[in-house]
């Protein structure tokens, strides 16, 4: 099963909508998709793709557990849980000039992550079906403590 | 003395000493990572009396279940009507709640709340979001002035804020 999503931003992404509806009738023909919209209008209809709008948070970490591949626009929660599932995460970041969002911070940080081999931008992925990657070496690091003393001195100060 | 099933009785009701001062938070976020950010400090915040004031969606009212919340107008984002209806919100919601410390990770929802909570006492601590690298977010920019802390995930943040804390990624 492949997980694509759009994010919660109330901004529409059409671009990601219409390479996944080129996509689910090709290369992932064979393959369940399952697509959380949000804001995007979807005027398609396949047999292979089970559409959301919005997911509860439990419901997104388990489609995420269960997902052999995720396509993501840029955001960091997604990408970040992802990762730390040692799952592929291929990103399409939302840009402005296409109206996807209200500045192009998206692109700049997936560029960023892409630099570090974390994730891999779609433009830049030749075939999905056959994609890849080395399995993320992210590890997340744990910093609860540190940052829960130093939240409770600035609030007992 | 108080009164008790219609009648005045000399036992008063124990009152729990509390040897710390008691702390309320008002924890406002935006959806979608915001909110995944904000859920990554429950340890932290689950000790301290608390309210939140966030959207109505689906994401948000599962993820907070069982949370005292209050919820903002939407959308937020570059909404200059909606940032003035919040505005309104924040005088409503903060003067009777009183919190002593408001914290937030963003997004648009933060500026009037954070605002409104300087003019009526509170606490400030604003983290802001790990994918703003190459400029600092608006809602950033907007509360740098006002805020007490300013945390950042991303080393290569510290050079847009002038008083600004590294702490490392949330997620």
């Amino acid at each position: 099963m492949i997980f694509i999503t759009v994010g919660t931003t109330n901004f529409p992404f059409q671009r990601l909508s219409n390479i996944i509806f080129s996509l689910a009738q090709n290369e992932l023909r064979t393959e369940p998709l399952i697509f959380q919209h949000g804001a995007t209008k979807i005027s398609w209809k396949l047999p292979n793709v089970k559409f959301y709008r919005f997911l509860a948070y439990k419901t997104h970490t388990k489609f995420i557990t269960k997902a052999k591949l995720i396509i993501s626009h840029g955001g960091h929660a997604t990408i970040y849980l992802a990762l730390s599932l040692k799952k592929n995460v291929i990103v399409l970041p939302r840009q402005k000039n296409y109206g996807e969002h209200v500045n192009d911070h998206q692109v700049f940080f997936s560029e960023y992550l892409a630099r570090q081999n974390l994730i891999k931008l779609l433009p830049q992925v030749k075939s999905i079906d056959t994609f890849r990657s080395k399995a993320a070496n992210y590890t997340k690091q744990n910093r609860m403590v540190a940052i829960n003393r130093l939240l409770d001195s600035y609030i007992q100060s | 003395m108080y009164i008790k099933n219609g009648r005045i009785s000399k036992w008063s009701p124990k009152i729990k000493k509390n040897k710390e001062k008691h702390i309320k938070l008002c924890l406002v976020s935006s959806g979608g990572g915001h909110l995944y950010q904000m859920m990554y400090l429950k340890k932290w915040w689950k000790k301290y009396d608390r309210f939140w004031i966030s959207f109505k969606r689906t994401e948000i009212t599962s993820q907070l279940r069982g949370e005292k919340k209050y919820y903002a107008f939407y959308p937020e984002s570059r909404n200059v009507i909606n940032a003035f209806k919040n505005l309104f919100i924040a005088f409503k919601i903060l003067s009777y709640e009183k919190p002593d410390v408001i914290i937030s990770c963003g997004a648009g929802i933060a500026p009037p709340f954070f605002y409104v909570g300087k003019l009526l006492g509170s606490k400030l601590i604003f983290i802001e979001p790990i994918d703003y690298i190459k400029y600092p977010s608006l809602s950033g920019r907007l509360v740098e002035p006002i805020t007490d802390h300013l945390l950042v995930q991303n080393r290569e943040q510290l050079q847009f804020f002038r008083r600004a804390k590294y702490i490392g990624a949330l997620l």
